[in-house]
C-alpha cells in the first residue's frame, strides 16, 4: 500500500515567512499566541541562540537581528486545508495528522491500470497543486512512518536531510520538475522554495531509515530522552535491539516505534470524511462583527443555509463545526458533536447555541464559517438502547400514576418469574402489578 | 385488577389452563376437540397427536397434581396442547371409553 507524506516542517513558522519572502535570508523566531516566548525559530535563528521556549527578550539578547513574527491561526488554518486539498487532487483518501503533515492513500492509483501510469506523476500532481510558497515536500513509501521520514528528508533544493550515519543513498530523489511529467514552475521566492520528493522502494526502506535521528520517531519526548540517554541515537541503532526489551522499556508506543524504524510501520490511515458527508457555509463581516447577538444572528442564517444544500437535504448531522476569523487572523473554533444525529434546525441551533452565547471571541469576527459534518444517509432515527429506554420509563410512570388516581388501581402489570424451573406451566410466570 | 384467578400473594398466574371439551379414541387419545372461550365453535378433529407424557407432582400433598400432557396437531394444522388431570377424572386418560366426553378434566395450555 504505497502512501504518500505532503509535509511542511515547522508549519506555522512556515506559513508566516511565506507571507513575508523578504524574511528568508534573516534569523526569525514565531511568537507564541500570547507574544511572550519563542513558539519556534528557523535553523538560522536556533543557530545563533533563539530557540524555542525561550522568552523573547532572552532570544533577541541572544540574537539581536532577530526578526519576530506574531502567529495567524487562521492563516495556518487555510495554508493546511490546501495542503490538504492537494493530496485530496491525487487520492480520496486523505489523513490530516496535524496542521502541515498530510498523508494520502495511493493504493490503485500508481501503475500500467492506474490514473498516474508513471512512476513520478502522482508526486509532480501533489506537489503542483500544492502551495509553492510553503516550500512542501513529499516523501512516497510503502509505510506510513517511511513516507513521514522521506518527506522529512528532503531539503529544499534537493538534498537529503538528517542523515546522522550515512547509508548508502538508495532512494530516488528528484526535485518537483524534474520528474517524469517535468513543467513545474520554480516558485516565486527563488530557488531555496523549490520543492521536492522522494520515494523509498521498499526494499529500501530499512537501509534508507538507519541512518535517521531516532527524533523523528512517534515517541513523546520522555522516552526520546530515554534513547538519548541510553545513546541510541540513530534509527538503525533502535532497529537493532530486540522488540522485547524495546518493549519491556517503552510500551506499547515502543514497540510501534521500533517497528516503525524497521520500515514496518502498522499504523494504517485514518482517512477524514468524503467531501459529501459535510457541507461548509461561509459568510463574511464587513465591519467586523463585534456583538454576540450578531454572530449569533449570522450562525443562525449559516445553518439555515447549510440545511438547504441539497447534499443535507433528508440527511442527519452528527457534527456542528464553528469557526471564527478575528479582523487581525486570529482563530476561534468549537466543535459540538451531536448526542443524537438530527436534521432538526432547531435542535441544531440548540446545541449550537450555548457555544456562541459563552464563547470568548479573540476579537472582532470578520470571517464565520459552519460546517455540518458526519452526514448520515439515514432519513430516520435509530433510539438509543439506555438513554430512551430511561425517558420511555418515566413516560410509563407517569401515565400509570395517571390512571391510578383515575381507576384507583394501576392498569398495567409486569412479567416476573416465579418458578421458572416448575413443571407445572401456570407455576412459572406471573403478573405483578405495576406500582410506580 | 381484582381477579379470583389472583393469588393470595398477589400475584396473577400465567399460562392457566383453559377448560376444553374432548372426545377420546379407543386408546384414549384425543381425537376431537372443542375449544372453549371466545375460541369455541365446532369440535376441531385431532389429525395428529405428535406427544404424550405424564407429570406427577406434589404427592405428598394433600391435594397432589397428575396429568397428561398430548401435544397434538388439530384440522387446519394448528398446533395444541391439551391434558387431562387424571386425578380428578372418573376415568383415567387412556383408559377411557371411546367416543366418551370428558368436559371438566381436559385443558388446552400453553406448555
Amino acid at each position: 500500500m504505497p502512501i504518500a507524506c505532503l509535509l511542511v516542517p515547522s508549519f506555522a513558522l512556515a506559513c508566516e515567512l511565506a507571507e513575508r519572502p523578504s524574511l528568508a535570508s534573516r534569523p526569525v523566531a514565531l511568537a507564541d499566541i500570547a507574544g511572550l516566548r519563542v513558539e519556534d525559530s528557523t535553523a538560522e535563528a536556533a543557530r545563533r541562540g533563539a530557540r524555542p521556549g525561550m522568552t523573547l527578550r532572552e532570544a533577541v539578547a541572544f540574537c539581536p537581528s532577530l526578526a519576530v513574527v506574531t502567529p495567524h491561526p487562521a492563516r495556518a488554518a487555510r495554508a493546511a486545508e490546501a495542503l490538504v486539498d492537494a493530496m485530496a487532487m491525487v487520492s480520496p483518501l486523505v489523513e490530516e495528522a496535524a496542521p502541515g503533515t498530510v498523508f494520502a492513500d495511493l493504493v490503485g492509483l500508481v501503475g500500467a491500470s492506474g490514473l498516474y501510469p508513471e512512476r513520478g506523476m502522482v508526486e509532480h500532481a501533489v506537489l503542483e497543486a500544492a502551495p509553492r510558497a510553503l516550500t512542501p515536500r513529499l516523501g512516497v513509501a510503502e509505510r506510513r512512518f517511511t513516507a513521514y521520514a522521506a518527506a522529512r528528508s528532503v531539503t529544499a533544493g534537493g538534498a537529503a536531510a538528517g542523515e546522522v550515519a550515512v547509508g548508502e543513498a538508495p532512494a530516488r530523489y528528484f526535485p518537483a520538475g524534474a520528474g517524469p511529467a517535468s513543467g513545474l514552475e520554480v516558485g516565486e521566492v527563488g530557488e531555496a522554495s523549490v520543492p521536492a520528493a522522494l520515494r523509498i522502494e521498499p526494499d529500501e526502506a530499512v537501509t534508507f531509515l538507519a541512518g535517521k535521528p531516532v527524533e523523528w520517531l512517534p515517541l513523546d519526548g520522555e522516552r526520546r530522552e530515554r534513547l538519548r540517554l541510553l545513546g541510541i541515537e540513530t534509527m538503525g541503532a533502535f532497529a537493532l535491539l530486540p522488540r522485547h526489551t524495546v518493549e519491556a522499556q517503552f510500551g506499547v508506543a515502543g514497540g510501534r516505534a521500533w517497528l516503525a524504524a524497521r520500515g514496518e510501520d502498522p499504523t494504517a490511515l485514518r482517512p477524514r470524511p468524503f467531501a459529501r458527508e459535510r457541507v461548509i457555509e461561509q459568510a463574511e463581516a464587513q465591519p467586523p462583527l463585534v456583538s454576540r447577538e450578531a454572530v449569533q444572528l449570522t450562525t443562525q442564517q449559516l445553518l439555515g443555509r447549510a440545511l438547504r444544500q441539497p447534499r443535507a437535504q433528508r440527511r442527519f448531522v452528527r457534527v456542528v463545526r464553528l469557526r471564527a476569523v478575528t479582523e487581525d487572523g486570529r482563530l476561534w473554533e468549537r466543535t459540538q458533536t451531536m448526542k443524537e444525529p438530527t436534521g432538526d434546525r432547531e435542535r441544531l441551533w440548540t446545541a449550537v447555541r450555548p457555544l456562541l452565547e459563552y464563547a470568548d471571541y479573540p476579537g472582532p469576527i470578520a470571517e464565520l464559517e459552519l460546517e455540518l459534518g458526519g452526514l448520515t444517509a439515514e432519513s430516520g432515527r435509530q433510539g438509543g438502547l439506555f438513554v430512551d429506554r430511561t425517558r420511555v420509563r418515566e413516560q410509563l410512570d407517569e401515565m400509570v400514576r395517571h390512571m391510578k388516581v383515575r381507576y384507583g388501581q394501576s392498569p398495567v402489570a409486569r412479567v416476573v418469574d416465579v418458578e421458572p424451573w416448575s413443571r407445572i406451566p401456570e407455576r412459572r410466570h406471573a403478573l405483578l402489578e405495576y406500582d410506580p | 385488577m381484582t381477579d379470583k384467578r389472583r393469588r393470595a400473594d398477589g400475584l396473577l398466574p400465567l399460562g392457566l389452563p383453559v377448560p376444553v371439551r374432548v372426545q377420546v379414541d379407543a386408546a384414549g387419545l384425543p381425537s376431537t376437540v372443542t375449544l372453549g372461550g371466545q375460541q369455541g365453535g365446532a369440535p376441531l378433529a385431532v389429525e395428529q397427536v405428535d406427544e404424550a407424557w405424564r407429570i406427577a407432582e406434589e404427592w405428598w400433598r394433600e391435594t397432589p397434581l397428575g396429568r397428561t400432557y398430548y401435544r397434538v396437531i388439530v384440522d387446519g394444522g394448528r398446533p395444541l396442547m391439551l391434558f387431562h388431570d387424571d386425578l380428578a377424572a372418573s376415568s383415567p386418560a387412556g383408559t377411557g371409553t371411546a367416543g366418551a366426553n370428558l368436559e371438566g378434566d381436559w385443558y388446552e395450555q400453553r406448555y
